[in-house]
This record gives structure tokens, sequence and C-alpha cells, in this order.
């Protein structure tokens, strides 16, 4: 008996020594708690990856077109901004002549051919022909090629031979890009700007270039501190001062790390000026910082006077948009104001003096309570607002008026058209207190349309120099009360008519446009000045309204209908039977 | 000690003794002193490591255990290393697969124009389209990577095809590599181990390169590196090292702290034990060691316990038994005393009027007188000795004149002498030699060595010496007789020890004579010490504090006799017998 006891003690003493053995081996858990999986990856978080091309010096004994490939390739490789390597193909008078910040042209479908067929002389001429597509300016800004300028390239390069080898003797001025060379070198980004007063901010593009040994994030900051470009200059101030300059961005676990030079300091002291750097920086970042949380360090140490960081919930005010949520639209019928409700399709009657004034073009402030302005039949901009009682006032009197458009400062803007091809720019912001604004580049055209954009800063028209309909956009001035650096934006072509604009967001316009075959709605991006998106069929429609998304497009037939675009199916849908008068969202 | 100063330098030039000494310490005697201390320091750490078990143990248990952590750390690290290095290899190795796979397709896709009117906005910069299909693999690979890696697309042939990804030099691809991937074409794969390095940044990287051919139909053979960095893992193996060298360590140690406290269970005991038996040794027989436990040391405990009780116990049995002797001998001594004096009594009767009787019987009468009066000095004697064994003798002293006793003993012994026709040499010293002694005593030793002496002495002349220094004093009484032979100098103390057995007793000695004289010499912190050589006679020697109580450092007088030891030296050896007694001798000298 004990030795059987003793025995299966032993027994249960091996068990448990099997057991303990066999749990110590598996190391590896195969169940237990479930984990967040967050992307912990390494690297720099505010890097995007990117491609960059190896250029290596001339090829020995190459043919022409080796060093002329050689020599686009050097010069679209970003490794070094000043391209030594590029000039190495060069001849040593080429290399003091050829800078590559002189320009940047791009192409498409280039093509080098080598125009001397014979070898053995002592030069060569290489020609690149393509598609040229457009340059960018000094600011970074891209600017499309002009379809009247002609879009065919062909630059020349001359060849010599340098003790033995064919060097470049003469090269066209700048840099030539490859549309490919182009994407690969700049990222695209928009800069935020201050709007007149620090009220918003104003969305600009521009290109920035890679520089590996800077950094993304580095480069932009950089590029926003360099100022706004050429179209919005004077429209929009920064509120960051002359002598800012960034020293570094890094990433502290949740925290972006902007580091600037003493000069933030002064800047940030400036009344008004802190919030407005704030909304720059936080809204720039945003692409490469997501949700993260920015702070302001001066060379290094902590913002005198406390940690100066920047959460860019915040600054979600500042929005360029302007418009967030689904705003409330109006239209007239018949004279009276009407409002499409959210929830039941029957319109609201809202009611206001009913005078027996003809209005159309009604124009919507993004005031609370919001303010009407509309075009009375038999001229002048009459603005009521629009709670009972509020009776319809005369703000606006002149020729040949442009319908009224609200601006986010309370101004309303029409546009005279005082004879044939003599056109004054007004606004008002008080009843019978008419200003004119001066815009030199509209004052010997026609226009149609006058249409300020919600931030406040751009403005888009429908003029007609003589050759035909175009949409022009520029900015405002307000410290002159200028409008300046119009540029077209749609070209005006043969046959064609714009019918009506309508700003969507900060940066993309919506522009109704009527040839002879087809009537159709096209989104162009303001800051780049292409086609965002293609061409939407839009027959029968006379007039638009938008907002950002996902606020619904909104448009108004000649028959009095209201219809809306959905997106899904995709196809107009209506809203509004009949009677209606074109749908407006407040400003834009 | 390196410096021999003289006292009189030292004080003259007290001023300056530290220059003086450094001016007089050459090289040779730093060097010297250096060696010496070192070889002190050996010494002590010998003598550390040769008396400490528990040292041994713990540094030869921390030898050993260092030389298992060790490789077993080794193995473990490599294993570690080789297990993460391989799966890494593994998955960049299908990573590139997959990436080669992508760029071949894309660069043998057919060529149609995929160019765009225009520039298309870059809202989203993940959606670059780009038109080439060279671009468009590179970008597809760039953004697969997102910083986890780098590619570097090269091709030989066209002019303006390299492209790379992210921060990459270019001049990370091996040479090696590049050669390999382009002369053996089968596989179309190859992989090592490199250092990467990027823009801007001179510090190589540890990195896994990894080439791929990629042909195209339409011409010429891309090369695809892919550039693995492996900083990460190199940090993991190097935390992994260090931990490891962590723990090794940590075990080392415990391992020695182990050793060290089971060792201390066992050397304490040890120890204990030694140090109760150096107490027993030194007599203390109640010495017990405390028993704890039922282990093999508390065997031991009790087992040394037993042995001292059994000790203690045979030792007390002994002391008594000698006790009784002791006593018994006394007694029989003093029970002997009243018949003897009675036989005494009729025996002188007999011997006084012995002239009356028959020649033979008068001679028997004077044979019993002789014999009578050896019984009672001898009876005399064994009283004497019995009281030493008993301890109760006690001194009486006086401060004599030692030349005094001296006289005194050879005029008792002058009768003796002329009987023998010896002649007795006295050395005395001129001035009064005075020691507090019991002059009955030491006459009674001096008489003992010079009958002894005038019985051996076989006629010739004996020399007695008397020496004096400021602690001592001493008398040599030196015969030329047969001399003893090696072993007996010591027992010619012996009670009742006899040269030899066959001679007879002329002088009526009792055996004990020396005996006493020794027990006399002890009695006053003296000694008494013999030298004999076999044909050469022998010297014994006395020697005594001059103040009693005081305690005899050596003495005046050699043991040997001068010319012996001057002979001896002259021949250049020594007698190992006489060794101990001459060092003795000259203690004092």
């Amino acid at each position: 008996m004990p030795t059987s006891r003793a025995r299966r003690r032993l027994r249960a003493f091996a068990l448990a020594a099997v057991v303990l053995a066999s749990a110590s081996c598996s190391t590896v858990p195969t169940g237990g708690s479930i984990f967040a999986a967050r992307d912990t990856g390494g690297g720099d978080p505010l890097s995007q990856p990117y491609v960059r091309i190896l250029a290596g010096p001339p090829k020995p004994n190459g043919s022409p077109l080796e060093i002329v490939v050689g020599f686009l390739t050097a010069a679209a490789s970003f490794d070094d901004p000043l391209r030594t390597l590029a000039k190495q193909y060069l001849t040593g008078e080429a290399q003091r002549t050829w800078s590559p910040f002189d320009a940047v042209t791009i192409y498409d479908n280039g093509k080098p051919t080598i125009d001397t067929p014979r070898d053995d002389i002592q030069q060569a001429h290489v020609a690149l022909t393509g598609t040229m597509l457009g340059e960018l300016d000094r600011d970074g800004h891209y600017v499309p090629n002009a379809a009247s300028a002609g879009s065919g390239l062909n630059k020349g390069f001359t060849l010599v031979k340098v003790s033995g080898q064919w060097r470049i003797s003469s090269a066209p001025a700048g840099l030539l890009l490859s549309n490919d060379d182009f994407k690969r070198a700049y990222r695209s980004f928009d800069l935020y700007f201050a709007a007149y007063q620090s009220v918003g901010l104003v969305a600009d593009q521009v290109r920035v270039p890679i520089n590996p040994g800077e950094g993304l994030a580095k480069s932009l900051v950089h590029r926003l501190l360099a100022g706004p470009t050429t179209p919005l200059r004077g429209a929009v101030e920064s509120a960051f001062g002359p002598n800012v300059d960034v020293n570094g961005v890094s990433v502290e676990g949740d925290t972006v790390v902007v580091d600037f030079t003493y000069g933030i300091v002064d800047s940030a002291q400036v009344s008004g000026y802190r919030e407005a750097l704030s909304a720059q920086l936080s809204w720039t970042l945003k692409p490469l910082t997501e949700s993260r949380r920015i702070e302001v360090r001066v060379n290094g140490e902590q913002f005198p006077g406390g940690p100066f960081i920047i959460d860019p919930r915040d600054y979600e005010r500042f929005d360029p948009d302007v418009l967030s949520s689904q705003p409330t639209t109006y239209y007239l019928q018949q004279g009276r104001l009407h409002r499409i409700d959210k929830d039941s399709d029957s319109p609201v009657t809202l009611g206001t003096g009913g005078q027996a004034r003809q209005f159309t073009h009604l124009a919507v402030s993004n005031d609370e309570p919001p303010k009407m302005a509309a075009l009375e039949k038999s001229g002048g901009v009459w603005v009521t607002g629009i709670t009972s009682g509020n009776q319809w006032q005369r703000w606006i009197e002149g020729p040949g008026l442009t319908p009224p458009s609200w601006d986010r400062y309370g101004d309303v803007w029409s546009v005279s058209r005082q004879g044939p091809g003599k056109s004054q720019v007004i606004r008002a912001h008080e009843p019978s207190r008419q200003l004119p604004v001066s815009a030199p580049e509209l004052e010997s055209t026609d226009v149609k349309a006058f249409r300020v954009a919600r931030d406040g800063a751009r403005v888009a028209v429908i003029s007609d120099d003589g050759r035909g309909e175009q949409v022009l956009v520029g900015s405002i001035n307000r410290t002159n009360w200028v409008v300046e650096n119009l540029h077209p934006l749609v070209p005006a072509e043969d046959g064609q008519r714009i019918v009506d604009i309508a700003w969507r967001d900060a940066s993309t316009l919506l522009v109704l446009t009527d040839t002879k075959s087809d009537r159709e709605l096209t989104p162009w991006s303001v800051t780049q000045g292409v086609r965002v998106e293609t061409a939407k069929a839009a027959a029968r429609i006379e007039s638009i309204t938008a907002g950002p998304d996902p606020i619904s497009l909104l448009a108004g037939t000649a028959e009095g209908e209201v219809l809306v675009w959905d997106p899904q199916k995709p196809k107009w849908s209506t809203l509004v039977k009949s009677g209606a008068g074109a749908p407006v969202y407040p400003l834009g | 000690m390196a410096s021999p100063t003289s006292s009189s330098g030292a004080v003259r030039t007290a001023s300056r003794p530290k220059a003086k000494r450094k001016t007089r310490r050459t090289p040779r005697q730093i060097v010297r002193g250096v060696r010496r201390r070192a070889r002190r320091a050996a010494g002590r750490v010998r003598r550390i490591w040769r008396r400490s078990l528990q040292l041994r143990v713990v540094t030869s248990t921390m030898v050993i255990s260092m030389i298992v952590v060790a490789v077993l750390g080794t193995f473990l690290f490599q294993m570690i290393t080789t297990a993460v290095l391989d799966g890494r290899v593994h998955a960049a190795i299908a990573e590139a697969q997959a990436n080669v796979t992508t760029v071949t397709s894309y660069l043998n896709q057919p060529q149609v124009a995929v160019s765009k009117q225009s520039v298309v906005s870059q809202e989203d910069n993940s959606e670059i389209l780009m038109g080439a299909p060279l671009e468009q693999a590179a970008l597809a690979l760039a953004v697969r990577s997102d910083s986890r890696y780098s590619v570097v697309i090269l091709n030989a042939d066209e002019v303006g095809q390299d492209r790379g990804t992210g921060n990459v030099d270019p001049k990370s691809v091996p040479r090696q590599l590049r050669d390999k991937l382009r002369q053996v074409k089968d596989p179309p794969q190859w992989w090592q181990y490199t250092s990467m390095y990027y823009l801007h940044d001179p510090k190589p990287v540890p990195a896994l390169a990894i080439g791929s051919l990629v042909s195209n139909i339409y011409g010429g053979d891309y090369e695809v590196y892919h550039f693995f960095p492996l900083d990460a893992d190199v940090y993991t193996l190097t935390m992994v090292q260090r931990w490891l060298i962590v723990v090794g360590v940590a075990l080392v140690l415990l391992l020695a702290a182990v050793a060290s406290l089971v060792t201390r269970q066992v050397v304490t005991p040890v120890r204990l034990t030694r140090q109760a038996a150096e107490r027993l040794a030194a007599g203390n027989l109640s010495e017990r060691l405390r028993v704890r436990g039922e282990d093999d040391l508390a065997r031991l405990a009790t087992s040394f316990n037993e042995m001292a009780s059994n000790l203690a116990l045979k030792i007390h049995q002994l002391e008594e038994l000698s006790q009784v002797q002791r006593q018994f001998v006394s007694d029989v001594s003093h029970e002997l005393r009243t018949p003897l004096t009675t036989v005494r009594m009729a025996a002188d009767l007999l011997y006084e009027s012995r002239e009356d009787f028959e020649p033979a019987a008068s001679r028997s009468a004077e044979l019993m007188q002789n014999q009578l009066e050896r019984f009672e000095s001898m009876l005399a004697d064994l009283l004497e000795i019995s009281r030493y064994d008993a301890g109760a003798a006690t001194l009486d002293i006086d401060s004599v004149d030692m030349r005094d006793v001296v006289l005194r003993a050879v005029g008792d012994s002058q009768p003796l002498a002329e009987r023998k026709a010896t002649r007795l040499d006295l050395r005395l010293p001129n001035e009064p030699c005075m020691a507090e002694v019991e002059a009955r005593r030491v006459e009674r030793i001096l008489r003992n060595l010079l009958f002894n002496a005038i019985e051996h002495g076989e006629g010739r002349d004996i020399v007695v010496t008397l020496g004096a220094d400021r602690d001592a004093v001493a008398v040599a009484v030196r015969d030329h007789g047969v001399g003893l032979k090696p072993g007996e100098e010591n027992m010619v103390f012996d009670r009742f020890w006899r040269a030899d057995p066959s001679r007879a007793r002329t002088i009526g000695g009792t055996g004990l004579g020396l005996a006493i004289s020794r027990e006399d010499a002890t009695l006053h912190g003296g000694w008494l010490q013999a030298w004999g050589m076999h044909g050469e006679g022998s010297q014994f020697r006395l020697s005594l504090p001059r103040q009693a109580g005081a305690e005899l450092r050596g003495s005046p007088l050699p043991l040997v006799p001068p010319e012996i030891e001057m002979r001896r030296t002259w021949r250049g050896q020594a007698t190992p017998v006489l060794s101990p007694a001459i060092e003795g001798g000259f203690d004092a000298d």
C-alpha cells in the first residue's frame, strides 16, 4: 500500500512537470485579448513615398542623343536643387549661362531627334519635340498652357565635341520636364492665407518640389512663408512676417513640432495674427499632419510665454469653403421668397413685403438672419431682411446691372453695363450708398455675371471683350479696392456661350456652357486652371448654385423647375415642379 | 627598510630626512622593494587561498559557471541571430519576388499611348498617374515600400532609366552583387548582407540587398535592387545580447552566492569543530560542541563530543592511577621508615660491636650498615621525589653567592675525589655571583653532578666552571670519561636509569639523583642539561635565573665544551644530534 501511494504521487509529479514544460514551450499565445491595430510603421510620417531619378554623369563616348537624354534626366533629378550633375553635360560656356531656376516647362510625348545624320563633324543639333503642357512660374504656381499659344513644343540643343566627348553648348533656358518628371518631382499642395481682416482663410495652390535633404513638410512650410502666388497677391495676407524662417519639422509622438526662427515671436505679437498664423499652419499642414496637434517652437525651444500648441479642431471655422452643413436654399416665386425645407418637399413661404415689384436673380448673404438681395426688373439691386417687417431697400442703382452677389463681409456686388464694352464694378454695404470699385481689366468689356467667392478674395466673371464670352478669375484687393489679377479660366471659343457660373467651394467654379450641340456643366479648378471632372449633361438648365461636398448641386430651368443632382445615379431629379425662380445658396 | 639610514645621520639632518631618503634610494632598491612587496602580497593571497576552503569553492564555482554561461550564451545568441535574420531574409525575398513580378508586368505591358491631354488635378497624392511603364512600376514600388525598404532600379543599357525610391543613395548597390547578377542570369535573383546609405547621411546602415534581373521585351534588362534596412534587427539583437550578458553575469553571481552559502553552512561547523579540537588539545577537556539537527555535521559534533568525553575520562583515570601509585610510593616509603629505624638501631648496635664478632660476621655487619645507609638514602630520595610528584616541594629562597655554594659542594665531593684520585679543577669568577636560590637544593644538585662525574670520570680531571651574566648564572661540570651515547642526554635524567646495566654502583648512587636534581632545577625555573660524546666525556650544565621567578632566556655557559665545538667547526660538520642543545646553549651569546 505505501509503495502504490508513492508511485501515484510520483506519477502526479511527473504529469505536473510535463504540463509545465509544455506550457513553457508554447511561446506564442494562441488566444487572449484583442488589441487595436495601429500603424506603427517607421519612417517619417510627414513624408510621402516618392521616386527619385538616379542621374549619372555623362556616358563616356555617348552619342549626342544619349547626352541630351542624360541631360534631361539629370535636370529632372531633384537630388540637388542646383543641378550640379546636369551641368556636367554642358560645355563650360553653357554652364555659366544655363540655370535651373530660369523657368520650368512641362511637356508630354517628348521625342528627341537628331538633325545631323553624320557623326564625324564637330557640331550636332538635337531637337526635342512634343506637346507643351504648361509652365511653373516662380511662385510654384502651375500655369497651364493657354490654348491660343499653341501646344507644340520644339526645343533645340546644340552639341559640340569637348576633348572627344559630345557636350551641350546651348540648351533651352531652365528645366524641361516631361509630364512624368513633373509629377515625380513636385507635389501639389494647398497653401492657406488669411483673408482680409483675418476673417477666414483663402486657399492657394502650389507645386512644392521634393527635396530629399529637407523633407516635404519643411519644404511646404518654407513655401507657405514665401507668401501667396501671383493671382492672390494683394487680396490675401500672410500672418507670418517677412523675417520668419523654418528650421525644421519633426514628429514627437502625437504632436508635430514646427521649429521657426525668432521672427515668429514678432509675427505672433501682432493682434489677431497669432490665431491667423495658427489657422494658416494648421490648414496648410493638414494633408501631412492629419489630426495631429502642432507645436510651434522657436529655435528648438518652447515658445516664450508658454507652449504654443495648435489643435486643428480649433481652427475648423476658418474653412475657406465657408459653408459646411447643408444650408437653406431659397428661391423666388412670383415675387415672393421661398425656402426649400430639407425635411418636407413643400416650399415654405416667407412673409416679406409683398410689393408689386418684379424681383429676379436672388442672392443670399451669410448673415444671421440672412439678407436677401435681388435684381429689380426696372433696374437696381434691392435688399431685404428675412424677418417679417423688413422692407426691400434699394442699395445699388445703375444701368444694366448684373445679378447681385454677396461677399462674406456683408457687401453686395454688381457690375453696371454703362454702354457697349464699358462696365463699372459697384459695391454697397448700406442702402443707397454704392461705391465704385476699380477693375481695369473689366472696364472695356461686357460683363454678364460677377460672382464673389465665399472666401471673399476671389471673383469669377463672365465677360466678353469682343472675342466671345469667357470666364475670368481674379481677386479683390480690399486695401486699395481694386479687382485685379484677372486671368482667363474658360477661354472663349467659337459658338460657345457661358450661361451661368457658381462657386462650388473655395477653389472650384462650376461653369455652365452652351455650345451649338450641347449644354454642359463643368467644374473648373480655379487654382490649377484645369477641369476637375468631366462635364455633366445639363440640358434645359438656366441657372446653378452649389456648395462644397456634400452639399447637393441645384439647378433651375427656364420652365421654373428646381432640379437636384443625384451623384449616385447619376442624373438630375426634380425638387420643385414649376413656377420657381433660380435656387440659391448663401454667398457664392 | 630598504634604506639603512644611520640613526646619527637621521638625527643630524632631521630637517630634511625625506630628501635624504629619496636620494639614497636607487632604482634597484625601488625595484627590489616593489618585488618584495609583491612577493609578500602574493604570499598573503596564497596563504588566504590555502587556508579558506570557502574561497576555493566559490572561486572554482565562479570559474566553471562563467565558462558554462559564456559557452551557452554564445550558442544561444548565435541561434537567436540566425533565427531573426533567417526570418527577415525569407520575408524580404518573398516581398522582393512579389515586387519583381509587379515590375515585370508593368514593363512588359503593351505600350499604348496613355497620354492624357492635361495634367489632371492632383488632389489626392496617392493617385498620381504616371505615363511611362517604368515610372508606373517605380511609383508602385515606392508606395508599396513606404519607407520599410528602398528599391533601386538600374538599366545599364539605356540612359536615364535609373530610378530609386525614397532617400536611398545609389552607391548602396554592392559591386559584387551587381557583377554576379549580370554575369549569372540563372537564377535571376541574388542577395547578400551589405551596408546601405541614404542621401545626406554618411552613416552606413546594415542592410539586406536583394538584386533581381527583370528582362524587358522592349529592350534592355532592368536590375531591381531591394534594400531592407536591418537596423531594427540589429537593435533587437543588441538588446538580446545585452540582456544575455546581464542574465549571464547575474547567473554567475547567483551561483557564486549559492556556493558561498552552501560552503558556509559546511565550513562554519567544521571551523567550530577545529577550534574546539584546538582547545581540547590545549588541555580544556570540558570543551564540547553544540549539536544541531541530525545531519552529517551534527553526527560529527556528536562523535567529537563522545571522543572528548572518552578522552577526558581516560585521562582522569590515568591521573587517578598515577596519583594512587605516587601515594603508594610515598606511603611505602613512610611505612618502611619505621621498621627501618628499628632495623637501623639494631644494625648500629651490631656495627658498633663488630670488633667482638668473628670476621665473617663483622664483615656482614659492615655490609648491612652500608646497605642500610644506602637504603635510607634511597628512601629519603624516594620521599623527596614523591614530594615533587605530589607538588608539595617548596623553595626557601635566599640570596647567596654561587661561588660559596660551588665551593661547599666541591668540598663535600673532595673525599670521594681523592679516593678516586681525581683532580677537581675549579674555574670561578673573581667577583661574587649573587643569585636568589635555595642554597641547599643547589648544593644537592652540584653534589649529585660532581659525584656522577667522579664516578664516571675514570680518574681524569673534572672541570667545574661557574659563569654568570646579567640575568642568569650557570655551573658546568665536565668530565672526561666514556661519555654518553647519542640519545642518552635526556635519558640520564630518568629515574633509576643506568648507562650500563652490568656496571655496579660503586659510590652507592640511588639512581634518583639526577632525577631529583632536574626537579630541583625546574623548581628554580632553571635548566639542567647534559651533553656527552662517546670517548669525549660529558658535561652537565645547570643554568639558573638570578632573580627568583624570572624566566630564563639563555645560559652564560655553552652546553658543548668550547674545545669540542672548535674542533667540530674546523671539520665543518655538525653533529645533528647536538644541534638543539647547541642552539639552546648559545642563545644568550
